[in-house]
């Protein structure tokens, strides 16, 4: 290449340099005058001397040296550079000398380039034809190319073109499918609403839920399409409605709890994560279901009383719309006949309602270990559900409270009471169960109904026995002479619980009433038990009616006991009372309290009948302190006359309501008349049959004792050695009448002042009246002993008798004595061999032992020998004698001196003032 | 507690022992059979407020015991009786054979006015049955009373039994045949007739109420 450039430039140059002169020598020459043909002339003689010397190598490189370097650089324009370098005068010459010079330097380089051109051509020719040959391959490799892309082009077309349709279409598709899909899905969700109900229907909860939940996954996922929209609040709609399905499930589970159903709806909530809600909304249900289900049992039973009612008043009007009423209304309209089935199906109700509660608790307790996730609001859970256990009871207590406390005890039979005090006991029992409850307002109602009972009960009670008492004959009931109140049905129970202690007590604890599988209500129970005892009973029965076959035993030796018909039925009532305390321990004393009024009232009436007439001193203080305690306390004292009989008493004063009046009864016909001796034998039955009342409490003792509260034996024991004593001593008064009566005193006295006093000698003989006392005892002994015949007549009353009928002789003896206002020494000595030989005969005549203290007669007979002054210190100790018998006695002794008299008036007048 | 009643009849359950009259009685005032019985000891009594004719009468009841050696105790109870029931056993002939000195003791010592009902109780042993309602029916007939067969174990003819007597005390009294007012006559006005004799007798100043219950002997 640098060579060929060398050789272009050369060519280039030569051109420049042929150019030149042409262009430039014209003027050059017509100014020098040069011609052309002058200059070419000089350029052959140039060009052969450069051939000579070109021809010479020798030469040539001398020429080449003579070559100014000007001519050989590049950019040299060989022209220029000459005319540079031609001096500023032009010597022809010298540019003929030039010229040639140049010229020959030419040739020479000419003379060189062509052989070096000559030597060269072959080469560059083949060189040539190589290049043309490369060519003409490159032209073949090009149109290969060419072609070859044109193929590529086309078939590149070709294929793209297809392959983007098919690509197109794919995505087509792909696209239509995934509508298909989403209309299919949203199809679904349209049939979804249908299908949640059917599973609704099927009360498959949980499964509809995950339904609906999905389903509004998947409207969220299309939430793009318009349809979807309207779905998906259809959607809202329906889950709205699954909620309230499953309320409704949740009230049932209330009603009737199932497990498996349960499950469902609790797999249900949790889907909706509304667990602690719905244990919320639960306790809600279990309240308003209770409130639900006893409103409708109260107004079913309202409805049943009241048409029992209505039938029997004929009275249509009376059904009234019960639906409208309260539970506390409707508690107002239940039958008394109907109480006790009505509590016991309102406590088998609301024992369900807990039943279900438990189980539902005891369903949670028992899940949470499934899903350990749970165990953090499984503790929240159980405190609602124990929260919601009390609650719960708390309401249960209050519908049995309304329902107890709306309901007049006194209207129900005891077994009827019994039974409600059963169903509530098992009430209380289950509370414990339930949630540890102590029940108190339970407990503080059926107290305070058990009062009310009781006490409307000893009223009946008492009235009752008013009627026996006022029909009471006083005629001695016969019985065996082992009779106690054992034996009497009523106190059978007693025996029975020593039997059956061991397995009463254990019987309510052992009950679980939330126990599995316990169907049949607690409240069931009662009669079944009861049936066990009318089992239990016969053998017994016969143990207590040969007591009264036994006919053969009485009269036979051993002391009957005496009593009246009345006394039995006061023991009948001990032995109810007795087992009311049993059954009612709350209020055991106030039961005692009545038990000890019952007595009370029965010893009043006698003592009323048979006691009052008798002398004063007969009444010891302590029975007239009692009696007096009893009037106060017991007794109505509404004026008789004014009200018939006992109900109007009652009805008239109500605020005598809880005393009864005494029992009025005309006996006088007996107990006045001598033929029956005074009513001698009423009087043995009924004062006798008040000891045996106190005998057979005092059998009582300890039955008593076990069921009061230890802090209030101290009372009970004060109570029983205040009946024992009352008991006996109320026979002094009642036999004191018949002594007093039998004895005619005023006869007695009569004739002891017919006696002459002023003898003048010893009398040897005893008076007249004397014979006639003795008399009268002897025929008093004899018709005492016939009183009870053919039994023996009690020693203590037969002391009595005679006690009483001695000491009213002492008294009448007194009499006589001291109505004698003159007397002698010797007649005061007859007074002392009356005396005497009457105390002798009647220990003759008695079996008494000691006889009363005689001093009483005695020293009054003796009082008169006393001297004037200790007289009047006898007068001053003495208490027993009545003023006048002083004032006779003070005649007697100051017959002959009027001084002394005097003296002593006027101390006896002074010591009465000193009395008072 | 006040009782509105505008009668009281006395009652008395009279008869051989064992007849079932405590029975009755029970079944009257409780409505249900008394399972464990047994023989009365000397007297028992109930009361119990019925309708008759409109009217509210209580009947007190005395129940007696039927075993002979009570009859000191029984016995005095009969006067004042308004109203009997003489019961015997249909299948013990002993114990019907025994009504004819129930009747004569009641007739002599209860007032003479007194009426008497004849229950052939326990009906419902019928194969056990040894006396027939026939032969019964001629003695009551003969003897002036009223006459029905009652069971006290199925409560059948129980209630009116005592209704039918108490009927027929009321009757006799609205038609003055028997007058209330006489003593032992065993009816007493109730607090209702007081009231309203008293009502009257606010009018009539002379009207006396009616007798004092006290005395009933």
């Amino acid at each position: 290449m640098d060579l060929r450039q060398k050789v272009i430039d050369l060519l280039t140059l030569s051109k420049e340099v042929g150019d030149l002169p042409s262009s430039v020598s014209s003027p050059a020459e017509e100014q020098l005058g040069l011609s052309l043909a002058e200059i070419k002339s000089f350029d052959r003689d140039s060009l052969r001397a450069l051939q000579d010397t070109c021809s010479d190598p020798d030469s040539q490189q001398e020429v080449f040296d003579t070559i100014e370097a000007g001519f050989v650089d590049e950019n040299c324009n060989g022209g220029r550079y000459q005319l540079n370098k031609f001096p500023s005068v032009i010597d022809l010459n010298y540019i003929r000398h030039q010229r040639q010079l140049l010229g020959i330097q030419l040739g020479c380089v000419t003379n060189k380039l062509y052989t070096m051109i000559y030597q060269k051509q072959t080469c560059c020719a083949s060189e040539l034809c190589k290049v043309l040959e490369l060519q003409e391959n490159l032209d073949s490799a090009l149109e290969i190319c060419t072609s070859g892309r044109n193929h590529i082009n086309q078939a590149r077309s070709n294929l793209t073109a297809a392959s983007l349709g098919l690509l197109a279409h794919y995505r087509r598709q792909h696209h239509l499918r995934k509508i298909t899909k989403s209309l299919k899905t949203i199809q679904t969700l349209g049939k979804m609403n249908e299908r949640v109900q059917e599973l609704l229907g099927e009360q498959n909860y949980a499964a509809a839920i995950q339904l609906i939940v999905e389903g509004q996954h998947v409207a969220t996922t299309y939430r793009h399409f318009h349809c979807v929209a309207q779905l998906s609040s259809r959607l809202q709609d329906t889950m709205e409605l699954a909620e309230e399905q499953l309320d409704v499930g949740l009230s049932k589970s209330c009603k009737e709890f199932d497990s498996d159903q349960y499950g469902k709806l609790q797999q249900a909530f949790t889907l909706l994560g509304k667990q602690s809600a719905a244990i919320d909304q639960l306790n809600l249900h279990f309240a308003s279901g209770l409130q639900q289900q006893t409103l409708l049992l109260l107004q079913k039973y309202a409805e049943l009383s009241c048409s029992n009612r209505s039938s029997a008043n004929l009275d249509v009007e009376v059904a009234t719309d019960f639906h409208k009423f309260q539970f506390h209304e409707l508690c107002k309209f239940i039958a008394s006949k109907l109480y006790v089935a009505c509590l016991s199906e309102l406590s088998t109700t609301l024992w369900k309602i807990t039943l279900n509660y438990n189980q539902i608790h005891q369903w949670h307790t028992d899940r949470p270990t499934v899903d350990a996730a749970d165990i953090m609001p499984s503790v929240s859970f159980e405190q609602k559900f124990q929260h919601g256990r009390t609650r719960l009871w708390q309401d249960v207590q209050m519908k049995i409270r309304t329902l107890l406390s709306s309901f007049d005890v006194w209207h129900l039979s005891t077994d009827e009471l019994l039974d409600m005090l059963d169903i509530v006991e098992t009430l209380v029992e289950m509370g414990k169960q339930f949630c540890q409850s102590n029940s108190d307002v339970l407990r503080e109602s059926v107290r305070q109904q058990s009062i009310n009972y009781f006490r409307g009960f000893h009223r009946g009670k008492l009235d009752e026995l008013h009627v026996f008492l006022e029909n009471e004959s006083w005629e001695q009931c016969p019985v065996r002479s082992d009779f106690n109140v054992f034996q009497l049905i009523e106190f059978r129970f007693l025996n029975q619980k020593d039997k059956s202690l061991t397995c009463n007590v254990e019987k309510p604890s052992d009950a679980n009433f939330y126990a599995l599988g316990s169907v049949l209500s607690p409240f069931l129970s009662r009669a079944i038990s009861s049936a066990e005892d009318a089992i239990v009973s016969p053998s017994e029965i016969s143990e207590s009616t040969c007591e009264c076959n036994d006919e053969r035993k009485i009269g036979c030796g051993s002391p009957t006991p005496i009593l009246a018909n009345t006394t039995l039925s006061v023991l009948r009532l001990f032995g109810r009372y007795i087992h009311f305390m049993h059954l009612l321990k709350t209020i055991a004393f106030d039961v005692l309290i009545c038990l000890n009024q019952l007595f009370d009232y029965y010893l009043y009436a006698v003592y009323k009948l048979f006691g009052a007439a008798s002398p004063q001193d007969a009444t010891s203080p302590k029975l007239r302190a009692v009696l007096l305690k009893i009037e106060e306390t017991l007794i109505s004292t509404a004026a008789p006359g004014s009200a018939g009989s006992l109900e109007d008493a009652v009805a008239f004063s109500p605020s005598l309501s809880d005393k009864v009046s005494c029992p009025k009864v005309c006996l006088s016909s007996q107990t006045d008349h001598p033929n029956h001796f005074f009513g001698l034998k009423l009087r043995l039955v009924a004062a006798e049959s008040v000891v045996f009342l106190a005998r057979q409490l005092e059998l009582l003792r300890p039955n008593l004792l076990d069921l009061i509260p230890s802090s209030k034996e101290s009372l009970l024991q004060q109570f029983f050695s205040q009946i024992t004593s009352v008991a006996h001593d109320l026979r002094t008064p009642i036999f004191s009448f018949v002594a007093h009566r039998y004895l005619d005193s005023e006869h007695v006295t009569n004739m002891m002042s017919r006696v002459q006093w002023e003898v003048k000698e010893v009398m040897s003989q005893h008076s007249s009246y004397v014979d006639h006392i003795l008399q009268v005892l002897s025929d008093y002994d004899s018709s005492v002993l016939r009183v009870c015949y053919p039994q023996i007549l009690p020693p203590e009353i037969y002391n009595i008798l005679w006690d009483q009928i001695l000491r009213a002789c002492y008294h009448t003896l007194l009499d006589g004595f001291s109505a004698v206002r003159k007397c002698t020494n010797e007649g005061r000595a007859l007074m002392q061999l009356d005396f005497r030989h009457f105390q002798v005969k009647v220990e003759s005549l008695t079996r008494l032992r000691p006889l009363p203290d005689p001093s009483i007669v005695e020293t009054y007979i003796k009082a008169y020998y006393l001297p004037e002054n200790s007289l009047e210190k006898w007068i001053q100790e003495q208490t027993e004698y009545t003023p006048r018998q002083m004032m006779n006695l003070l005649q007697c002794v100051s017959q002959g001196s009027k001084k002394i008299r005097l003296n002593l008036t006027s101390f006896m007048e002074d010591l009465d003032l000193n009395r008072r | 507690m006040a009782d509105n009643f505008e009668f009281l009849f006395k009652f008395l359950v009279i008869g051989s022992a064992g007849t079932g009259k405590s029975c009755l009685l029970h079944h009257f005032i409780e409505k249900k059979f008394k399972e464990d019985s047994s023989h009365t000891i000397g007297v028992e009594f109930g009361s119990k407020i019925v309708t008759i004719g409109g009217k509210q009468v209580k009947l007190q009841i005395w129940d007696t015991a039927g075993q002979e050696r009570f009859k000191s105790v029984t016995k005095s109870y009969y006067r004042g009786a308004a109203g009997a029931l003489l019961v015997y056993d249909i299948s013990s002939r002993e114990s019907y054979n025994a009504v004819g000195n129930w009747l004569t003791d009641a007739q002599n010592l209860a007032n003479p006015n007194l009426v008497v009902l004849l229950v052939g109780n326990k009906r419902d042993l019928e194969e056990d049955r040894q006396v027939s309602f026939l032969e019964a029916s001629q003695f009551a007939q003969e003897n002036d009373l009223m006459f029905l067969e009652a069971s006290a174990l199925t409560g059948e003819n129980v209630e009116e039994a005592f209704l039918q007597c108490a009927k027929s005390i009321l009757s006799k009294v609205e038609t003055g045949e028997l007058d209330p007012n006489r003593l032992g006559s065993g009816i007493q006005h109730g607090e209702t007739a007081i009231r309203r004799f008293q009502r009257q007798s606010s009018s009539t100043p002379s009207m006396n109420p009616p007798s004092c219950s006290g005395c009933k002997i």
